[in-house]
């Protein structure tokens, strides 16, 4: 059996029922399990409009310092982070599944994942890499944001039920119990930038090239999409297995994602049609309804207080070192 | 083209101590590879005193596109890391295997396997720690690179050259120092090539490039008893008394008073003022922790 699971808040849950409704066409086999980094007893919810799918709260399963995480990290943070525990906890409670796929909210699956499910049977782990060939030009994102981000986009990863995935869990948890955080300085960029240790520390990682993988804006200069005999492809023939709307909002739809400007519309109109679908399937899917819920879990922002008095108190210290630093 | 592999390094003048102990290294185990050096300076500016017994090729002869520039932008450091992919250009066309080793690289025994496991791969990269959860601060090694640039294996085919002049590219301009910016000179790049190229092979192998970023988590008695000890890189290290007695044969003390010619000194090395200096700011951050505490 495989499950697959996402991750988010009330706010995107327009977008986990439409990925929920891409994989109930095309995988109806797939059990499909939508984790919530909220909680739904504290709102006003229209129950009528909660997507036909299971929710299973991020407080119901049973991360040891929860409470310390919901305390150091911010909301980005925070959804990332729960990642792997809800791997682990697939893992240890649900013994008749297989294969743990996790794919981000804001994406679609178009196909049957057949070439996923035999990579699956071959490996222990598969990752897709943001990119497969250079981009040859100044815009951003650039190769090198790419490297302090992370090779591989962890808005999908894919596990068999091995002694090796569970290995490599475990140890992701412990990394993102206390080193979730975005901090490039210190080489740190949440859940995803960790992962450029899963080919190196553990066995059978596939890095899965297939250009039908994960497209988005940071693989579309190798990647040309087409609609032909009523499904869509990559390059002529290669059938298109999933796409990420990673930074689309449906507020700015002239824009292909806020994370970006290599992409837009004017220069690759062959991806009109893919947003407009999404955006269709987002509308119907109640997005401008979801979209105002605010989490359980944004904490208020710190305020610095006392700004001057800090300042006084390290003056004499600032100047010593200044001194000694130019010696 | 030549038959045997060759093995090559990449110094500036004060360095060409440790590139002949490397030399020296492999031709005891190794004589079945040939050894060069790649001087990132002139041959002429080498000091009288100094015979090497391997061919040693200037950086000039190479021409490379944008030279003048990257001497402009650089630091002697990122000089020398960042003209490696160029020299491995230049290399591959006189061999059909090849391979760099750091030149503060010392080997213990004949790494005759990389021969046959170029064989079946393109490029061969070498992970800095390979056990999950033993090094005590793994966020480092994310930052500065999972993958170490001391040790690299290339084989002579399109898709190796087509990975050298797409890393020396990135090397030419963007070769800085700066992990804030996902930069580390020419290391940082290797993320990108299990994924950008083919026939990439990631050398788990823990006798191969041990230095201090890996010694938290390599054996080295029990790796020495199991004859696994194949090399082990000095770099930014102090270095043991045995490795310097073999540099001093070779003129140590003197050549690394030399100034290396492209690149300048680095603005950012520590010094003795800015490491007291940080510990002062360091325990400035404590009025934070005590007033935070008093307000809340």
């Amino acid at each position: 059996m495989t499950l697959v699971f996402t991750l988010c808040s009330v706010n995107y849950l327009a977008q986990a029922h439409t990925l929920g409704d891409s994989l109930r066409e095309q995988n109806p086999d797939f059990e499909y399990i939508i984790g919530l980094v909220d909680k739904l007893d504290t709102k006003d919810i229209d129950k009528s409009k909660l997507p036909d799918y299971q929710l299973l709260e991020v407080d119901k399963i049973n991360i040891p310092d929860f409470v310390g995480m919901c305390d150091r990290y911010d909301i980005t943070e925070l959804n990332t982070a729960v990642k792997p525990y809800y791997f682990d906890y697939f893992l240890k409670n649900r013994p008749d599944i297989t294969n743990i796929i996790y794919f981000d909210p804001d994406i679609i699956v178009f196909d049957k994942l057949k070439h996923l499910t035999k990579n699956l049977a071959e490996n222990n782990i598969v990752v897709t890499p943001h990119m497969t060939t250079p981009y040859n030009d100044t815009k951003w994102q650039s190769e090198e944001d790419i490297i302090n981000t992370g090779i591989y986009n962890f808005g999908f990863v894919a596990i068999k039920r091995s002694e090796e995935a569970q290995k490599m869990v475990t140890w992701w948890c412990d990394k993102l119990e206390k080193e979730c955080k975005i901090d490039l300085c210190n080489g740190l960029f949440v859940d995803q930038h960790w992962a450029e240790f899963f080919p190196v520390y553990f066995d059978k990682v596939f890095i899965d090239k297939h250009l039908g993988n994960n497209v988005a804006y940071w693989n579309l200069h190798e990647r040309v999409c087409s609609f032909v005999e009523n499904s869509w492809v990559i390059n002529g023939n290669i059938p298109l297995q999933f796409f990420h709307y990673s930074g689309y909002l449906i507020a700015k739809p002239n824009e292909v994602s806020k994370y970006q400007d290599r992409i837009s519309f004017e220069n690759r109109p062959d991806i009109i049609p893919l947003f407009e679908l999404y955006r269709n399937q987002l509308l119907t899917n109640n997005e401008l309804y979801w979209k105002n819920f605010k989490c359980d879990y944004i904490k208020p922002k710190k305020v610095q207080r006392l700004v001057r008095v800090r300042k006084y108190a390290k003056m004499p210290l600032e100047k010593l070192a200044s001194l000694i630093e130019k010696l | 083209m030549a038959s045997s592999p060759i093995i090559f390094t990449v110094c500036t003048i004060n360095q060409l101590a440790n590139a002949l102990v490397l030399g020296d290294s492999v031709k005891i185990h190794n004589p079945d590879f040939e050894f060069q050096i790649g001087l990132v300076d002139e041959e002429t500016n080498i000091p009288n005193f100094i015979q090497s017994p391997y061919p040693i090729i200037g950086v000039k002869s190479l021409n490379i596109n944008g030279f003048g520039g990257m001497s402009e932008r650089y630091t002697h450091e990122e000089m020398v890391a960042d003209c490696k992919p160029f020299f491995a250009e230049y290399f591959l066309k006189k061999t059909e295997k090849l391979l760099f080793i750091d030149c503060t690289s010392v080997i213990f025994q004949s790494i005759s396997f990389i021969d046959s496991l170029l064989n079946k791969s393109n490029i061969i990269i070498t992970p800095q720690l390979l056990f999950a959860n033993v090094h005590p601060d793994e966020k480092q090694i994310l930052n500065s690179g999972i993958y170490h640039a001391g040790f690299i294996g290339l084989k002579n085919s399109v898709e190796t050259t087509k990975f050298l002049a797409w890393w020396g590219n990135n090397t030419r301009q963007k070769g800085f120092k700066n992990m804030c910016k996902g930069l580390n000179a020419d290391q940082l790049w290797l993320e990108h090539v299990p994924a950008m190229f083919d026939g990439v092979h990631i050398l788990k192998e823990s006798g191969i490039n041990i230095g201090y970023w890996n010694l938290p988590e390599r054996n080295l008695n029990q790796l020495k008893s199991n004859s696994k000890l194949y090399s082990i890189n000095y770099r930014d290290r102090a270095f043991p008394s045995e490795y310097t007695e073999k540099l001093n044969k070779h003129s140590y003390k003197k050549l690394s008073k030399i100034t290396p010619k492209y690149g300048f000194e680095d603005p950012n090395k520590p010094t003795f003022g800015k490491t007291i200096a940080s510990k002062i700011r360091s325990v400035n951050k404590l009025v934070d922790v005590i007033l935070d505490k008093f307000i809340s």
